[in-house]
């Protein structure tokens, strides 16, 4: 049922090796500090952050004597706190989402997780920790996190529940087709978000589900159901199926803007790398 | 059984009826089977019901549908027939069937032979005796048959075919009053032709018995009764019965193995029983032809043999003179001329009057005298056509063997003493069998003999010059004809060899003759059967009974049993013996007391069984597409359909001719194709555009001043509906907030890049020291671009033309950015040439020049700047179209100085074994010059 994570990985390997980057620095070394994002506050930094005044349990050695010098008080100068950022993915575990149409087309978790290690491996070259949302690991960086991250995620199979929030703020991607009813979502997003600043809702549906093909006596079953459901001509209802659809893309993007989320939709028989380049995006935004 | 006129032959197969309540009742219990499909966002639709459910009874008209083919099916299998009452007369004796085998009867062989298996059935159900008699002549002559009963009647008219020889009715006629056996009544199936003794034939069996006639007359063509060669190809007669509609029927050249050549269309006019059929066809095509066929016609009359006889003419080329230069050779060009044409022979002129060829051939000759003389004039009074060429000895010494006098001596035109220029020749005169070929327009004649002026000679000019002196005339002699051309063979005296016309030219002046009906007058020996045509029309191994035929007998051989239609061998070539030659005509006038049932094939016993088995099998085909229908899987069927439609017109779309596909390019295409060109998208701003313009114009103009790469005006393309390939750089300027490309125009940029493509991006909002960045994230979003950095100095672009240091635009000097593969060494892709340029300091601002090639725009700064920014410019297209061969060639000088210190070092020591140390691009000098003002 689910593809193999090395076959996976070299898809997103290409797709993330054709996708454009605009790296100024490439070919320079901008390995001391791997992923170093400014925290906003003094801590263990490469920048600039404030001076102070000298307190007592400071070390000497940490007074800054030319400042010192421009007047009678003693400054201790103090950096900004600078930590990797860490990136959680979570991808929708259940039968639904490990579903396709048509064999020529990838299943809907296939795809995320070609998308999510494509990033993820950019981000790992950027510095950044990836890992996965609930997962039993801590997110890492380094060439081997994309790898980990899909492993985690895929282990993830028993599971079905949604996992509990982080306790230490990341960037949270989350995978799903978003069919559950709504509520739950809101709840579970709600509380992601109050934790996390920066994330994105990646809505992937197959053609078959956007498209509603249907057509005649069709016994409709859910994967992983063993209800079916007869309809009499299929054709009859797809009006109706359409704009629920369209409904619910909407509430999800309603739902992402109160969170100041980011909601990317996307279907299995389009490019993956448009997805890409907005989840390029995503990072610009968290970086700013 | 029988029911009325109903006739049941299994009618235990209707117990079968009684099942149908079962069926019925199965029938109502199975619906369709809908079909099944996992969808996951049916949970959307958890609490929607559906509008409309099918009924899970199965509709009524369903079940009457399948009920009817159930009934259908049942009845059929007890093979039901329905009997027609015709047989009028009510007789107590045997009846003898006289049928009709001659190849007239060939088209309607069918109907024939079921009329005749349907007679005797009806004898044999009142209890009568059947006696047959065949008319056509056998080998064995037949006589009337025993009495017999119907079953073995069936077989001997099943067994039967026609023959392809007419039918002899007199000596049918005899054998019946010879019989012994009186017939109380006689049934004639006839095929409806006179034969010339249809009269006493019907009035003989008249005495006899009462004569009931069922007449099968071949409707349509029904026989081919000539073909024969003329100047254009083919020329085949075809004869049809009725003469009271208009009709086409289709004509079709077979070669010998029965591939069709060609094939025509004989059209009828009302009132006419013969029509012509021209086949236009070149003689090596013609050459093919084995048999013309009527086609959809049984029969041998339909099929006309072609043999040697009646092919391409034998055409003689007498006492041909070698020549080591083959170009000069006086037969040259008419051997090319007439090589496809004709069957040619060469030789002596006496060896060649014994071959009796339809043509001979003379070049310029002037020595016919004596016993020679004789004899070719007694092969001309026989019919051969002699085609004489002039030339300097017959200009000098004429002799009898013109078509009129000549002056002796040659005209020359346009010479250095000639008032003349040389001549064309004009139209041919409508009474020449040259009417109808256009005269060659550039072909000139230079020299000719002239014709002594005589009131008539218009009579014997078959082809004349522009001032209307003749060029071919022609006098007939006995049935045979001369034809002087009055230029040499060769091109001494004119271009005429030539010209296009030339063999057409040359095989209507050999057929001018009459030898072709007189070859067939073969002498001596007999020919064999080849191959033997049947009654059906078909192609057979000579039966043993074939036998040969002396050559005397076969002009005037008929078919017969004896002397069978077919192809035979000769001394000459192959001879045919046709049956078609004499094609009669249908009987007209019935004689009166006689029953005459025309179109007799309603007199058939009609089984029903078929009809109704099709009937259940149709209603079955209807039942499955409405079960389709239903279930929806219909429209996955017409879509697949649909496919293979269009599968097979993409497969013909193939097939058309490659001119056809350059066809389809646009005029822009083909400017684009045909010279070099630069390009720049259409981005929507039209001041940006128009500078854009302006700037390739300007850069366009300074590549043709300084440099060996000469553009042509640059295009305006659209992306992803435009070629992009067509072009080797493409300039693009994206105005500020511009929307991001669609994935089509990115798809188009991307195939263009792959494809060697070069792309220049110009965003033309430079500010001092900040990078490009982040509105190229946006522009670059999907483009397949590996990481970019700056140009380094020593980048082969600074100094593809010019020697350079910056990259200068309009608003200064900014970095260049090109593919970092095309500045590292390791993971290079397109031989390390950067495909993709993106700068921000608005080059073609720098470049625009007005229609008077004038700046168009100040430069932000420095005036001098902008011979910068051409030179870059030029760099640019040179590194663009050459790759990185000046990057290469960089190196060359110190390549060259290497390799010649080691030459020195190898001959001042020659033993010594060096490796050869690689340059380091870093120590080699950059040796070009400053090329520039």
């Amino acid at each position: 049922m689910r593809t193999s994570l090395p076959t996976l990985k070299a898809e997103a390997e290409a797709l993330a090796a054709a996708a454009p980057r605009l790296s100024p620095r490439a070919g320079e070394a901008s390995a001391a500090h791997p992923g170093a994002a400014g925290r906003r506050r003094a801590g263990t930094g490469e920048d600039f952050w404030q001076y102070r005044n000298y307190n007592a349990e400071d070390g000497s050695t940490r007074i800054d004597w030319r400042r010192s010098a421009r007047g009678d008080r003693l400054f201790v100068r103090e950096t900004e706190l600078e930590t990797a950022r860490s990136f959680l993915f979570w991808i929708d575990p259940s039968p639904g989402f490990h579903w396709r149409s048509s064999p020529t087309t990838s299943t809907k978790a296939d795809r995320a997780a070609i998308l999510f290690m494509a990033f993820a491996s950019q981000l790992a070259r950027a510095g950044e920790r990836c890992g996965a949302l609930g997962g039993p690991r801590n997110p890492v960086n380094g060439q081997r996190a994309p790898m980990r991250m899909a492993e985690d995620l895929w282990g993830l199979e028993g599971a079905s529940a949604f996992p509990k929030p982080n306790k230490d703020p990341a960037t949270v991607l989350i995978a799903s087709d978003f069919y559950t009813p709504l509520e739950d979502w809101r709840s579970r997003l709600t509380e992601l978000a109050g934790r996390n600043r920066y994330g994105a809702l990646l809505a992937i549906a197959d053609p078959a589900e956007a498209e509603y093909p249907f057509e005649g006596r069709v016994r409709f079953s859910l994967p992983g159901a063993k209800t079916s459901r007869l309809i009499g001509r299929a054709e009859n209802i797809r009006s109706d199926y359409l704009e629920r659809f369209n409904q619910r893309r909407q509430d999800l993007s309603d739902i992402a803007a109160e969170l100041g989320w980011r909601l990317i939709t996307h279907k299995t028989n389009d490019a993956p790398s448009p997805v890409l380049a907005q989840l390029n995006a995503l990072v610009l935004e968290a970086a700013n | 059984m029988s029911l009325g006129p109903l006739l049941f032959a299994q009618p235990f197969a209707l117990l079968g009826l009684l099942a149908l309540p079962i069926i019925w009742w199965l029938l109502r219990a199975t619906p369709p089977e809908p079909q099944s499909a996992e969808l996951p966002s049916l949970a959307l639709m958890e609490d929607l019901d559906p509008r409309e459910e099918t009924p899970d009874k199965t509709p009524w008209w369903i079940i009457a549908l399948r009920f009817a083919a159930a009934a259908l099916a049942i009845l059929g299998f007890a093979r039901p027939s329905i009997m027609p009452e015709i047989s009028a007369v009510a007789t107590a004796g045997p009846v003898m069937i006289v049928i009709d085998d001659g190849w007239t009867s060939a088209p309607r062989w069918r109907e024939i032979s079921r009329t005749a298996i349907s007679a005797a059935d009806d004898a044999a159900e009142d209890g009568l005796g059947v006696q047959l008699l065949f008319t056509a002549p056998k080998e064995i002559p037949a006589e009337p048959s025993d009495l017999m009963q119907a079953n073995d009647a069936r077989r001997q008219i099943q067994s039967a075919r026609p023959v392809p020889w007419m039918p002899d009715r007199s000596a049918a006629l005899e054998l019946i009053r010879q019989g012994d056996q009186r017939p109380a009544r006689i049934i004639w199936v006839s095929d409806g032709m006179n034969h010339g003794q249809a009269r006493d034939f019907m009035a003989g069996l008249k005495a006899l018995a009462p004569l009931e006639i069922r007449p099968f007359a071949p409707r349509g063509a029904y026989a081919i009764s000539e073909a024969r060669f003329s100047p254009d190809g083919a020329l085949v007669s075809v004869r049809r019965t009725r003469s009271d509609t208009e009709l086409e029927a289709t004509i079709s050249a077979e070669s010998r193995e029965g591939a069709a050549i060609a094939s025509a269309d004989a059209v009828f006019a009302k009132d006419d029983l013969t029509t012509q059929v021209q086949f236009k066809l070149p003689s090596a095509a013609l050459n093919r032809v084995a048999r013309f066929r009527i086609l959809g016609v049984e029969g041998a009359g339909a099929v006309w043999l072609w043999d040697d006889a009646a092919q391409a003419p034998t055409i003689a080329l007498a006492d041909p003179i070698d020549n080591p230069q083959p170009l000069l050779e006086e037969f040259y060009y008419v051997r090319k001329a007439l090589a496809d044409d004709a069957r040619l022979i060469e030789g002596p002129l006496s060896e060649m009057l014994d071959a009796r060829p339809d043509a001979i051939i003379l070049g310029d000759r002037s020595d016919l005298t004596g016993e020679l003389a004789d004899k070719l004039s007694a092969w001309i009074e026989e019919g051969g056509a002699l085609i004489r060429f002039a030339g300097p000895l017959l200009a000098a010494n004429g002799d009898e063997f013109t078509p009129t006098p000549l002056r002796p001596a040659a005209r020359a035109l346009g010479g250095a003493l000639a008032w003349d220029d040389p001549q064309t020749i004009a139209a041919f005169p409508a009474e020449s069998p040259f009417n109808g070929l256009s005269p060659p327009e550039d072909a000139l004649v230079r020299r000719q003999v002239l014709a002594q002026p005589q009131p008539d000679l218009d009579r014997y000019t078959w082809a004349r010059l522009a001032d209307g002196t003749p060029l071919v005339t022609a006098a007939t002699r006995g049935r045979g004809a001369v034809i002087l051309f009055h230029v040499t063979a060769n091109t001494d005296w004119s271009d005429l060899p030539y010209s296009g016309v030339f063999p057409q030219l040359l095989t209507r002046s050999a057929i001018s003759g009459a030898m072709g009906g007189s070859r067939r007058t073969d002498t001596g020996g007999s020919l064999a059967p080849i191959r033997i045509l049947n009654g059906l029309g078909a192609m057979t191994q000579p039966p043993a009974t074939a036998k040969p035929i002396p050559t005397e007998e076969f002009a005037t051989a008929l078919p017969s049993p004896t002397t069978m239609p077919g192809l035979y061998a000769g001394p000459q070539g192959s001879r045919s013996l046709n049956v078609g030659t004499l094609s009669p005509d249908i009987i007209g006038q019935w004689p009166a007391g006689v029953t005459v049932i025309e179109d007799a094939a309603s007199a058939q016993r009609k089984g029903l069984d078929s009809w109704l088995i099709g009937g259940a099998l149709l209603l079955l085909l209807i039942d499955a597409i409405v079960a389709l229908a239903v279930s929806g899987r219909l429209a996955g069927l017409t879509s697949r359909a649909a496919m293979m439609v269009a599968t097979v017109m993409f497969g013909g779309m193939l097939m058309t001719p490659p001119e056809a596909l350059a066809d389809d390019m646009t005029p822009k295409q083909r400017e684009a194709a045909l010279e070099l060109r630069f390009a720049y998208v259409q981005t929507g701003d039209s001041r940006r555009d128009e500078t854009a313009r302006a700037g390739l114009m300007g850069l366009s103009y300074q590549l043709y001043r300084r440099s060996s790469v000469e553009p042509a005006d640059p295009h305006m393309v659209v992306l992803g509906e435009d070629e992009l390939e067509l072009y080797p750089m493409i300039y693009y300027s994206p105005p500020r907030g511009s929307a991001p490309l669609t994935d089509k125009q990115v798809q188009a940029l991307n195939d263009y890049m792959r494809s060697g493509g070069a792309l220049v991006i110009d965003t033309a909002d430079a500010t001092p020291g900040v990078a490009p960045a982040q509105r190229l994230q946006s522009i670059l979003q999907g483009l397949n671009a590996p990481p970019l950095r700056p140009a380094p100095d020593d980048h082969v672009l600074t100094r593809s033309f010019y020697l350079i240091d910056a990259f200068p635009g309009r608003l200064g000097s900014q970095p260049l950015w090109i593919e970092s593969t095309a500045v590292s060494t390791e993971a290079q892709r397109g031989d390390g040439v950067s495909r993709l340029f993106i700068g921000s300091v608005d080059w073609a601002g720098a470049w625009a020049v007005d229609d008077d090639y004038e700046p168009m725009f100040p430069m932000s700064g420095d005036e001098n700047q902008r011979e910068m920014a051409y030179r870059f410019g030029v760099n640019l297209v040179m590194y663009v179209l050459t790759g990185n061969y000046k990057e290469d060639q960089v190196h060359l000088p110190a390549l060259l100085e290497r390799l010649d210190e080691e030459a020195e070092m190898d001959e001042s020591n020659a033993s010594g074994n060096r490796v050869r140390t690689l340059i380091d691009d870093q120590d080699t000098p950059a040796p070009q010059e400053d090329r520039g003002p």
